[in-house]
């Protein structure tokens, strides 16, 4: 979170949890204002939505769903070709250790006992889809 | 299509409520994951691969196998496929950050209150708490990563935390919080101060969701009055019954995570990724869910595994009644308020 939206953030959980019963108009005139004078970039450009969440679920929304190949803009969708997270501290560059640890190109992989997989991706999809039964 | 894999019945933790019963070391095979990822993709439309448990972070190297095959194959294929993990929040340190953060997963982090009430609801099995541990790492997540979903299990026991952890989770990030009581407890003596938070709780839902960092509180979010200036998105729908399945760690197949506990019920059983999906019993599961809910007065939008769950059904409908009317009361009278406040900014404009 950016300062700013931290700011922000700090300002309205002041406003919904300890600034009594406000009713909606005055609270809305007041979260209102305050933003007006704070230039924060993405102020308003999605001011509400309604639960994307069903109650009984707990399922992520449809709309995040991301293309394929397209799992985040900054980052590529395998682990081996993955930046290390930058920016976030000033500790060492983190890395993934263990088996999702991408090495190097001529390294061993350190993922395993991919037999099983392996063979799945042999297979095109058509052949997978005749081998298991599913609902019309 | 969307395809849950119950990784391992085992789990750290020891949470007295909780619907999984009994644990045990039970994992799931390398070969019957690979049946999972198989059904997933033979699958039409969108595709999703959830991850559950027990704790499926004890699993971490198979979910990371996984997922790192169906996004190959996703991408190889053109298809679109979204990751979500469910998770006591326990085992979150660099490495699965940066993996959830990489794959981008909705991850769902179960969290029941302040250090004090988290370490009493949800102790690790050799009885020590775990609420410093677990409110470390859901502060830490909250401000890594992007989809962050928070569940907590509202108790009569852990009722008086709940708005100081509601506040500390949206002050450290969280947009989505899903409020989740336990149905099988009983009410009656906290009945009051209940509904007074339920009622507190409506409002600063409500009213955060009129700002630009909402916070999407289930289950009182679905009350928002959206119109034209402020558009409803759409919801997600569980599609139990249909093209959504749940494979436990022996290959047994189900209509939802809720209903695998600890492998033993044949009767909500709809096949195994071996012989295939039973879809007539899906459908029949399907409609004794929504006649259970029909009898109970719960109605359409209910949870269809709720009359399909082992235990006093009819006292968990009757409580689940109970608290959606209690939603419903809390939430109307803010949801108008915000109606009128709305259109006091139109004639303003």
């Amino acid at each position: 979170m950016s300062e700013g939206k931290s700011s922000r953030r700090r300002f309205l959980a002041d406003l919904l949890f300890l600034g009594g019963a406000l009713g909606a108009g005055a609270f809305m005139m007041r979260a209102d204002e305050v933003a007006a004078v704070d230039p924060l970039p993405d102020i308003h450009s999605s001011p509400v939505a309604t639960d994307p969440t069903p109650i009984e679920c707990e399922l992520p929304p449809p709309s995040d769903m991301h293309p394929a190949g397209a799992v985040a803009p900054q980052r590529p969708p395998e682990l081996p070709e993955e930046p290390a997270v930058e920016g976030r501290s000033a500790a060492p560059k983190p890395q993934v250790k263990g088996d999702v640890v991408a090495p190097g190109p001529s390294a061993k992989p350190l993922i395993t006992d991919r037999e099983p997989f392996i063979s799945l991706m042999k297979e095109d999809s058509a052949s997978i889809r005749g081998r298991v039964r599913l609902p019309e | 299509m969307k395809v849950c894999l119950v990784l391992t019945h085992q789990c750290n933790l020891a949470c007295s409520y909780c619907y999984a019963g009994e644990k045990f070391n039970r994992h799931m095979s390398d070969s019957t994951l690979g049946e999972g990822l198989k059904m997933l993709f033979s699958g039409p439309g969108d595709l999703e691969l959830s991850f559950f448990g027990g704790e499926p972070l004890l699993r971490f190297s198979q979910m990371v196998k996984a997922s790192r095959w169906a996004r190959k194959t996703a991408d190889r294929l053109g298809r679109r496929l979204r990751f979500q993990v469910t998770t006591n929040a326990t085992i979150l340190e660099e490495k699965q950050l940066q993996f959830l953060e990489n794959y981008n997963f909705w991850t769902a982090l179960s969290l029941d209150g302040p250090e004090e009430i988290q370490d009493v609801a949800r102790p690790f099995v050799n009885g020590r708490g775990s609420g410093s541990l677990v409110w470390r790492n859901v502060e830490r997540a909250l401000g890594r990563l992007s989809r962050v979903h928070i569940l907590m299990v509202v108790t009569p026991s852990t009722i008086d935390g709940l708005l100081p952890a509601v506040e500390r989770l949206y002050r450290a990030g969280a947009s989505r919080i899903s409020l989740l009581p336990d149905l099988e407890a009983d009410w009656v003596a906290v009945e009051s101060k209940a509904q007074d938070i339920w009622n507190q709780l409506a409002r600063i839902c409500l009213l955060s969701m009129c700002t630009d960092q909402p916070l999407y509180l289930s289950p009182f979010s679905t009350y928002f009055p959206s119109n034209e200036v402020y558009p409803s998105e759409g919801q997600g729908q569980c599609d139990f019954g249909g093209r959504q399945v749940t494979i436990a760690p022996s290959g047994n197949l189900y209509p939802c995570a809720r209903l695998v506990g600890t492998d033993r019920r044949a009767d909500v059983r709809i096949g195994h990724v071996k012989t295939g999906w039973e879809k007539e019993k899906a459908e029949t599961l399907k409609g004794q869910g929504d006649e259970g809910l029909k009898q109970s007065g719960c109605g359409k939008g209910g949870c269809q595994c709720i009359p399909l769950m082992p235990g006093d059904t009819n006292a968990q409908l009757d409580h689940s009644l109970r608290f959606a009317h209690w939603t419903r009361d809390a939430a109307v009278p803010v949801s108008k308020e915000i109606e009128e406040a709305l259109g006091l900014v139109g004639a303003a404009l």
